[in-house]
């Protein structure tokens, strides 16, 4: 197998990806981070990194020759989105990389109301989430190169989860609190996928003698409810599940001052204002913010009380799992993980983390 | 007014040290006079926010241009020593940024050479500024929480430090990885809360042969409690310090400096802290800080040194105080047998074992 470049391997799909390559040997990997910071939760390995910054096509072609597949798996800002994926695609080609590999997500689909939905579905891209608008533009230029040399296979994850994953540790964290909730009482589709099955998705792609230019929608095998996973996780820390506060949808309502801002916050002006203040600047903000909430001077007794967003409260709404079937019926050897063996995984981790109810430390877990 | 070295102008300057630094300049109480950093690149962005500082390459020529009455460590830890001792010999007083070495030898060179100087050698630990802590260790010392006091302390997050080298990621520079940068504030804390000698009963990590620890989990004894840390640059985790005690049971968060959790008949309550340091170089201290952010530790700390240096008042943590810390990471990292991570696989789990670097206690 010709060597996979991750580039962004510093995040959480590409630190899986290096500790199987490094404890299993099977897959080489070419690594590419664009700060020494995002070499951090790969130090114990004391592996070498290759430096490249994803919105410079000429800092990443040293790195990518040789390689069989690129792997996008860049995060940060929202605006770069797009740009990254049109520099990443041009080191592909310069570099001579037959495929490369976008992580997109399923979020372009928003919360999936339409039941005919197909993997092949371009994404509207009217999502109110900057996130949802740039991802599906994202794809629709990939799409708009696909009689170019390099093969583009986008794939859409839901939900990454697994152990170290936000997804995993915001809602136990909030079910040990008593501040954990569901909208419409759990019944939204959760469209999960654990990172070992989504790691199984990228080696096909690079075990594969042929790929086409596709996109797919990935998943674990299971549908699933929120309610669901909320009670699987609260199940591997001993919660009782009932403390799971149920809310009703009026519970979550937008502010007209809220909105202002986030239009105005949404603003290039904005943004651009945002990403030139210096830290001095920002510090006198904070500090401005901070006359006006200082902390209560009397003993105050603790009240769990949820803080809901309007990301949460979008998510659970959401309506069906999308199709996720076009990638194993391309792909068959493809082997995907149960639930329940993934959730029995992911229990052991949070019981490493220390977030579970039992007072009693159950770590260093070796003795 | 105090004149004052930087040595070193890397992410922990930028982010630490440069607004306290500024803020007590215009203060008029000190003069930032040299910045050294081997980088000239580096030393000329950081002496450029400074009116009369000049950049330098070099300790030595440094030290021998100026007169510095205080000079602010912040090169990496394996070059603390060197630079320490050249300071005090040049009659400087030191602040050094933790951990204040990366061997007990280079430690106790530095106790000799400050008390040959008789010179302050000061550690910077600026959660020693946190309020909600300081309010704890005074319960504690009162006997608050009563005996037999058990204790977790957990902290863990994906590295986020914006680090100018990779040197925190190299033993030989660093000396290890996240117990010695990460972990050290927790032991200096422990230490602050329960006193010396620490026993390290137990110690697991996860780096291999040529890293540094990403995960460490340590069982220890105090004189005054047990109980284990655990500490990660790779995960987040049910992070705070959790003690139980015959008499009480408290939570403490860095999240909150303010203040501190404690367990009552009708549930948890936050208690607000009470703890305050000088913000200013009189005397008698006209204003004072109960520091909300942790930049504003590193400025209470600053004003801490040089009360200490002016007025003889103690600093909170002393080259002794580090040597005590360093001996437990020091043995923590003699014994450091390999972690498990249950959720990996069969064969995922055992070959991080064979590949641990203390495999067999042969690095």
């Amino acid at each position: 197998m010709k060597p996979i470049a991750l580039i962004g391997a510093g995040g959480y799909v590409g630190s899986r990806l290096i500790e199987r390559s490094v404890l299993l040997g099977d897959i080489p990997l070419v690594p590419i981070v664009r700060s020494y910071r995002a070499e951090g939760r790969l130090a114990r390995y004391g592996i070498r990194m290759a430096w490249g910054d994803a919105g410079n096509p000429a800092s990443l072609v040293p790195s990518l020759i040789g390689c069989g597949m690129a792997v996008n798996l860049t995060m940060g800002d929202d605006n770069r989105i797009v740009s990254d994926v049109k520099s990443i695609y041009a080191a592909c080609r310069e570099a001579g990389v037959p495929l490369m590999v976008h992580m997109s997500s399923a979020e372009v689909f928003g919360r999936a109301e339409d039941r005919v939905l197909t993997e092949q579905a371009m994404p509207d891209g009217r999502h109110w989430m900057e996130y949802g608008r740039a991802k599906a533009a994202a794809e629709t230029w990939l799409r708009s190169q696909s009689a170019g040399p390099v093969t583009v296979v986008i794939l859409r994850p839901g939900l990454i989860w697994g152990p170290g994953s936000s997804w995993l540790v915001q809602p136990a964290q909030s079910i040990l609190d008593g501040t954990a909730f569901l909208f419409h009482e759990g019944r939204g589709i959760c469209n999960l996928i654990h990172i070992d099955n989504l790691v199984e998705h990228l080696l096909q792609l690079a075990r594969s003698p042929t790929v086409e230019s596709a996109s797919y929608n990935i998943a674990d095998a299971e549908t699933l409810t929120w309610v669901d996973y909320y009670h699987a996780i609260a199940r591997e820390m001993d919660v009782d599940p009932s403390t799971i506060q149920m809310l009703p949808d009026s519970a979550f309502r937008e502010r007209a001052a809220q909105k202002i801002f986030q239009a105005l916050s949404n603003l290039s002006l904005s943004k651009a204002i945002k990403r030139r203040m210096n830290a001095e600047t920002k510090r006198r903000i904070k500090n401005l913010r901070k006359i006006f909430s200082s902390p209560p001077s009397d003993n105050q007794l603790i009240v769990p009380q949820p803080v809901i967003s309007k990301q949460m409260w979008w998510i659970q709404g959401t309506r069906h799992k999308l199709p996720a079937a076009a990638f194993a019926r391309r792909y068959p050897d493809i082997k995907l993980r149960s639930f329940a063996d993934l959730m029995a995984g992911a229990g052991e981790w949070l019981r490493f983390a220390g977030v579970q109810l039992n007072v009693e430390p159950a770590w260093p877990i070796n003795d | 007014m105090k004149n004052l070295l930087l040595i070193g102008a890397g992410a922990v300057v930028e982010h630490n040290y440069r607004y306290p630094l500024q803020h007590l300049e215009r203060m008029g109480v000190i003069r930032v006079l040299g910045v050294i950093d081997p980088n000239e690149g580096r030393a000329r962005a950081i002496s450029k926010f400074f009116k009369s500082a000049k950049p330098y390459t070099d300790c030595e020529t440094c030290l021998g241009d100026g007169n510095y009455d205080l000079a602010v460590i912040a090169s990496p830890p394996g070059m603390h020593a060197s630079h320490a001792c050249a300071a005090l010999s040049f009659g400087c007083h030191v602040l050094c940024e933790k951990p204040l070495a990366t061997s007990l030898y280079d430690i106790r060179r530095m106790n000799e050479a400050a008390r040959r100087a008789d010179r302050i050698l000061g550690v910077a630990f600026p959660r020693r500024f946190h309020a909600g802590f300081s309010d704890v260790a005074k319960l504690i010392a009162g006997g608050g929480l009563g005996e037999n006091m058990r204790f977790v302390y957990r902290e863990g997050s994906a590295f986020q430090w914006n680090i100018a080298s990779d040197a925190v990621f190299r033993r030989e520079v660093s000396g290890g990885g996240v117990l010695i940068d990460k972990g050290v504030h927790m032991l200096d804390q422990l230490y602050w809360l329960f006193g010396g000698p620490i026993e390290v009963e137990t110690a697991f990590d996860d780096s291999h042969f040529g890293g540094v620890e990403t995960n460490a989990a340590l069982r220890l004894g105090f004189p005054l409690a047990r109980g284990s840390l655990q500490v990660s640059w790779e995960y987040a985790l049910n992070n705070g310090l959790h003690i139980w005690g015959s008499h009480g049971e408290v939570t403490l968060n860095g999240e909150d400096m303010l203040g501190y959790r404690s367990r009552t008949s009708n549930g948890w309550v936050r208690v607000p802290a009470k703890s305050d340091w000088p913000a200013d170089l009189e005397e008698k201290a006209r204003k004072r800080i109960c520091p909300s952010e942790g930049i504003d530790c590193f400025e209470a700390e600053l004003v801490a040194m040089l009360r200490s240096i002016l007025y003889g008042e103690p600093f909170p943590v002393t080259g002794n105080d580090a040597e005590a810390v360093l001996e437990a990471i020091t043995k923590a990292y003699e014994r450091m047998e390999p972690l498990d991570k249950p959720w990996l696989s069969e064969a995922e789990e055992s070959e991080a074992h064979s590949k641990h670097w203390n495999r067999g206690g042969l690095r």
